[in-house]
């Protein structure tokens, strides 16, 4: 798997040039929103299935690495498969009936809603890595506090994201200790293993903890919180491009929604 | 203790042309092949990152062979569980911390003899026995995590004492430690080893080496690049100084004075003083 | 969202301190998120049906509750579980899990407190607010994403299960934490 490493930690950002890297973290994050309202506002399969593959040729765009996208895909497509089957089991209304076991009665309208609510959900979720693939964490961070995140918990953000690598290689690290010491992790009854579980954790936690002592003395030390205008080294500005892009989002959330419910065309 | 490598028994461990990459594709080591003979006390060095913690963590089966294999007591570690080779091969985690889990100091040192299947009496004279060999006896109810670096360290290494394994490997046990505690761990090692317990010492700290090792194995960039007696290795420092290891200050002295006739083939203060004294002496 | 002009900042004259949390707090949230977020990825079997993850978050978020108190158990809990389902790609997830699981150490926490940590105080709060996350993430499938009444139940079993091994071993930890090492939890 490309994208998790020795720790087990996963960071499906990769560095790139394409477009979609360069644009303002800003408006990504709105056209993920839109996006989403847009897959909420359409009922109709068929454009859902556009705004699917619309989704896909921005995801290919991204130059996603194929185990990337192989990675996230796989949860989103095992989702989409039990939606479809799961929708018509539990919705028996409506005709023509397609099947009858026993109690439970297949027809065709559940069918159709089961398969759009799948797609529903799999645009919901493919436009999440379209931000994911092409911002880096600090990216991400610097934009939700540009956008009105304060700043300490902005910096709180920043400082688990920096964290999480660490932790998962201490949990790998604390794992290897009990093996070493005789310990077989995952033999045994559920308790057993729980137990085995909080082994691994105390000593997680504890170091965790302790720097986060550190941590403090530091902010402490480099004037944290000393003055409220603060400013920052790189300001994200937004340039031309960015705002033609703000505008193709907009116009990708409006046109529709006219579309639907001030024309009235069944989307 | 001298090591006797005799024909009816092979080595303890060994590696046969191991290569090992991490998942995320990091090769930390390149085809090496070393014997680890019973009762050796061996010091493993190099630089940063030049890959002996991955041959400490292969050689107890924590990490398995990309290629070649990895022989204890000469079966293939890969057929064995960790918890299997750990009975052979102990091994200190190069960060203490990350080997205390345990809510008390005693339990700790008997979490190891106890996963083993020693009986219960068996277990609490092996952990006391390497409590008192670390001198860590009176923290027995402290909380491990809440000790000194120091204390820790020692806890960690008694707590892989305790099980009493053929082999100990030990990751730069002596960091964190002052120069007493360092020397006074160092003595304990050498009593072990004198009772017949293979030690391999990962280490930055040539004094420890040249003083307690009785061979070299040199890391760099995942080769073994030198393997041999801890004189002859000291003796000749230009293999050393490739690698980025400078040797501790007596010997470095041994080799300015060798023009005036002392012999540069000395490794500790003890054995410079009596060479500088036997020149001296001849002058005077 | 067009950016403004900053005005230069006054190099001397009186800075007014800012109104942050103190560091100590941002230090601890964060890292109490990381633990979480970690703990979530960590323990991720690819197991229950539905989130496409069994997870021990849950302990970490009533660790967070019970040790240090309904904030840190909201916000610990909400965003570190909210950013480790971003991480392994359950994006779409993350806003109701910011909710749920924010909610379930806000209720842990709360409940806890207010009965001074006995033991009857703790095992309802992480009861109610294993409930509350039970609830939301159902009405949430159910209702919000709207992914059919048959697959948000699905959910509702491993999440329950998910609440019982959470609290028995956030209970634990803290219960374990605060015996040994009682400094550490002065926050
Ligand atoms: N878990 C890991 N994942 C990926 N690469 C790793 C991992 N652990 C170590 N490495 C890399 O493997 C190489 C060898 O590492 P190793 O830890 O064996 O070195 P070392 O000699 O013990 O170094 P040090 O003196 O710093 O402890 C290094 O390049 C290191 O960056
Ligand atoms: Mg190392």
């Amino acid at each position: 798997m490309g994208c998790q490493n020795m720790t087990g930690f996963v960071d499906l950002y990769s560095e790139g040039g394409t477009f979609l890297h360069r644009i303002d973290a800003r408006v990504k994050i709105v056209a993920v929103l839109f996006l989403s309202v847009l897959a909420f506002l359409l009922s109709n399969v068929y454009s859902l299935t556009l705004l699917l593959a619309f989704i896909f040729i921005l995801l290919f765009l991204a130059r996603a690495s194929l185990s990337r996208t192989w990675f996230a895909l796989r949860f989103v497509i095992r989702f989409m498969v039990l939606i479809v089957v799961l929708w018509p089991i539990f919705d028996p209304s409506g005709t023509p009936v397609w099947a009858t076991f026993g109690p439970v009665k297949i027809t065709e309208p559940a069918v159709w809603r089961g398969v759009t609510s799948a797609v529903r959900v799999g645009c919901l979720a493919c436009v999440w890595y379209i931000l994911m693939f092409t911002t880096s964490q600090r990216d991400l961070v610097r934009a939700l506090v540009k956008m009105g995140l304060r700043f300490d918990f902005g910096l709180a953000l920043a400082i688990s994201l920096r964290f999480l690598p660490t932790f998962s290689a201490t949990i790998d690290s604390i794992k290897d200790a009990e093996r070493a010491r005789g310990m077989e992790l995952d033999k045994g009854s559920l308790l057993k293993r729980s137990r085995n579980y909080v082994a691994i954790l105390v000593p997680t936690i504890v170091s965790a903890l302790r720097s986060a002592d550190t941590l403090s003395l530091a902010l402490h030390s480099r004037a944290y919180g000393a003055r409220a205008d603060r400013t920052y080294l790189r300001e994200p500005k937004m340039r031309r491009q960015d705002a033609a892009a703000l505008s193709v989002v907009i116009a990708l959330l409006v046109v529709p929604v006219f579309f639907k419910f001030v024309l009235g065309v069944p989307l | 203790m001298i090591p006797c490598p005799t024909a009816d028994e092979g080595p303890i461990a060994a590696m046969r042309n191991v290569d090992f990459s991490y998942d995320d594709g990091t090769e930390a080591l390149h085809s090496v092949t070393l014997d680890v003979w019973r009762g050796e006390h061996i010091a493993l060095v190099g630089g940063n990152g030049s890959g002996k913690t991955t041959i400490a963590k292969l050689l107890n089966g924590l990490l398995r062979p990309s290629r070649g294999h990895v022989l204890v007591k000469g079966n293939d570690a890969a057929k064995e569980s960790v918890a299997a080779l750990s009975r052979t091969v102990g091994y200190a985690f190069q960060n203490p911390d990350h080997q205390l889990f345990c809510s008390t100091v005693a339990e700790e040192v008997l979490f190891g003899p106890k996963n083993l299947g020693f009986a219960d009496a068996k277990a609490v004279e092996k952990a006391d026995r390497a409590l008192s060999l670390m001198s860590i006896g009176h923290l027995k109810d402290k909380a491990p995590l809440s000790l000194s670096l120091g204390d820790r360290r020692r806890v960690s290494v008694a707590s892989v004492i305790a099980m009493d394994p053929e082999v100990l490997v030990l990751d730069e046990p002596s960091t964190g430690l002052d120069a007493g505690e360092a020397a006074e761990l160092m003595r304990a090692l050498d009593g072990l080893n004198q009772e017949g317990k293979t030690i391999i010492l990962i280490t930055h700290e040539m004094r420890l080496v040249a003083e307690h090792s009785e061979r070299v194995l040199v890391m760099a960039h995942g080769h073994v690049v030198l393997d041999c007696r801890t004189r002859v290795a000291f003796s000749e420092p230009e293999a050393l100084h490739e690698s980025g290891l400078i040797p501790p200050a007596a010997i470095q002295l041994a080799h300015r004075l060798s023009d005036f006739g002392v012999s540069p083939e000395v490794l500790t203060v003890d054995e410079l003083a009596e060479e500088v004294a036997k020149v001296w002496g001849a002058r005077i | 969202m067009e950016s403004q002009a900053e005005s230069e900042p006054s190099p001397v004259a009186s800075p007014e301190p800012a109104k942050f949390v103190s560091p100590k707090t941002v230090a601890l949230y964060g890292i109490l998120a990381a633990l979480t977020a970690a703990i979530t990825i960590a323990s991720y079997l690819p197991f229950s049906p539905t989130k496409g993850y069994f997870n021990l978050g849950d302990s970490m978020v009533f660790f967070s509750a019970l040790a240090f108190g309904c904030r840190a158990g909201a916000i610990c809990g909400g965003v570190g579980s909210a950013a480790a389902d971003v991480l392994l790609g359950a994006g779409v997830y993350a806003p109701v899990t910011l909710v749920a699981k924010g909610g379930e150490g806000f209720v842990a926490g709360l409940i806890s407190r207010s009965g001074r940590g006995k033991n009857w105080a703790v095992v309802l709060g992480i009861a109610a607010g294993g409930a509350l996350m039970i609830t939301t993430y159902f009405m949430a499938e159910w209702l919000f994403l709207d992914v059919g009444f048959g697959k948000a139940l699905a959910e509702v079993p491993i999440n329950v299960a998910q609440v019982a091994l959470g609290g028995t071993i956030g209970a634990g930890l803290t219960h374990l934490i605060r015996k040994s090492y009682p400094s550490l939890l002065k926050g």
